[in-house]
């Protein structure tokens, strides 16, 4: 690693916060896909969820 | 002082009242939305000017006000995730492109990210050295402004080691320039009568944060808003591969240190991995296994996480951070922003206009 100049605790916290963004990535995929199972299950099931009707 | 224990307790208690407080105010604007359209309706105007992105950020920065005025905004600032909720918007709505689309709007994307990219870079770097800019604080503005703003600021600062104020610093500057772009596009675009396709693919080219390229695209209209996603997720996808080259010259030309070159593999930890997401849904959805009311509500849920995201721009924004740097940073970026407006309005109506892409 490079030196960093207000040293080492803040390349640890930039650090930190770039593995959380990585992470987060992955979370959107896993939370996308979930709803997306969600959302066949529900239409397929025919689940009554009112929540879909705003915006809709 | 605040023991480690508390401060996580803390932050979880903060997740979970603002996801509440957030959702609570996407409901407010899905009516705010309904309430604005019917009244346009009821006096001839079909479709409604005011649509629900401009409602949500306006609304985040009035609760910003409030929250920064009232000193309670640190309480809810674990929940701002903007480009978390974004980004599970984006996943969603793969269910409504076919793959094909993706794949051809997606090719024409990639070319006009590498010419946007490239060019907005050096732009941004040139003029930066001639206004004797930071070295860190150059990198950092340079991604920003050339690949999609936030993520792109995040992905160079870890590449180059940037302070952490340079990162607030230019994430103000990115919300700043960004939300008068996502009102003032298609606003031009409508006036100049500009097809949705040349549209959103400027829309795509130019606005830096992926969130207010989706909100510019979403007044404009659903064809405008398909194209500037795709095209903004290809310039996305180019994050990794920046962030690897920039911390390459930044090992070797600026620290000196040639033995301590970054892996090649950065590009994947870099890559925007919600891009993969978008792609399988829509995959699936090209193989017909969404029904229509299955897309329906897919494209419903995406307009929910929407919302949540156009919010919490408005309510991340800090002015204060915009002081502490001086004048040369905001000269720099506000020029590179005209330039890439400028140019993002040639090539796309170049790639998909002329070529027809």
């Amino acid at each position: 690693m490079f030196p960093d100049k207000e040293g080492s605790l803040v390349a640890d916290k930039q650090d930190r916060q770039a593995k959380w963004r990585l992470g987060e990535d992955w979370l959107s995929v896993i939370i996308g896909l979930i709803l997306v199972v969600l959302v066949w299950i529900g239409v397929v099931g025919r689940v009554p969820w009112p929540l879909f009707g705003w915006f809709s | 002082m605040i023991g480690a224990a508390e401060s996580a307790r803390c932050r979880r208690a903060g997740l979970i009242v603002g996801l509440v407080f957030i959702a609570a105010m996407a409901i407010l604007i899905s009516e705010l939305d309904g309430g604005i359209a019917a009244w346009f309706k009821g006096r001839g105007v079909a479709k409604n000017p005011l649509e629900y992105p401009l409602i949500a950020v306006a609304l985040g920065l009035l609760v910003n006000g409030i929250l920064r005025a009232t000193r309670t905004h640190r309480l809810i600032e674990p929940a701002i995730r903007t480009e978390l909720f974004l980004k599970i918007g984006l996943v969603l709505m793969g269910a409504r492109l076919d793959i094909t689309q993706v794949v051809t709007q997606g090719a024409g994307g990639l070319i006009q990210a590498v010419i946007m990219v490239t060019s907005v870079f050096f732009f941004t770097w040139w003029l930066a050295t001639k206004l004797k800019v930071a070295e860190t604080l150059k990198a950092v503005m340079a991604c920003a402004v050339s690949i999609c703003g936030v993520s792109a600021a995040i992905a160079a600062a870890g590449a180059v080691l940037a302070k952490k104020k340079e990162i607030t610093y230019v994430t103000a500057l990115v919300i700043i320039t960004a939300i008068p772009l996502m009102v003032l596009m298609p606003w031009i675009a409508q006036a100049f009568g500009l097809p949705a396709d040349v549209a959103g693919a400027w829309f795509g080219g130019n606005i830096d944060t992926t969130a207010a390229v989706v909100g510019a695209g979403t007044i404009h209209g659903e064809e405008a808003q398909a194209v500037a996603t795709v095209v903004k997720m290809a310039q996305n996808a180019l994050i990794g591969l920046a962030a690897f080259l920039l911390a390459t010259y930044f090992v070797v030309k600026v620290e000196r240190k040639p033995n301590e070159r970054p892996s090649a593999s950065m590009i994947w930890h870099r890559f925007p991995k919600f891009v993969l997401g978008f792609v399988l849904v829509s995959v699936l959805a090209s193989f017909g296994l969404f029904t229509k009311e299955m897309v329906s509500v897919m494209k419903a849920l995406s307009k929910w996480a929407f919302a949540m995201a156009f919010f919490s721009i408005g309510l991340e924004l800090s002015v204060k951070a915009l002081g502490k740097m001086g004048w040369r940073p905001i000269v720099v970026y506000l020029s590179a922003t005209v330039f890439n407006t400028v140019l993002a309005l040639a090539v796309a109506w170049g790639i998909f206009g002329a070529l027809g892409l």
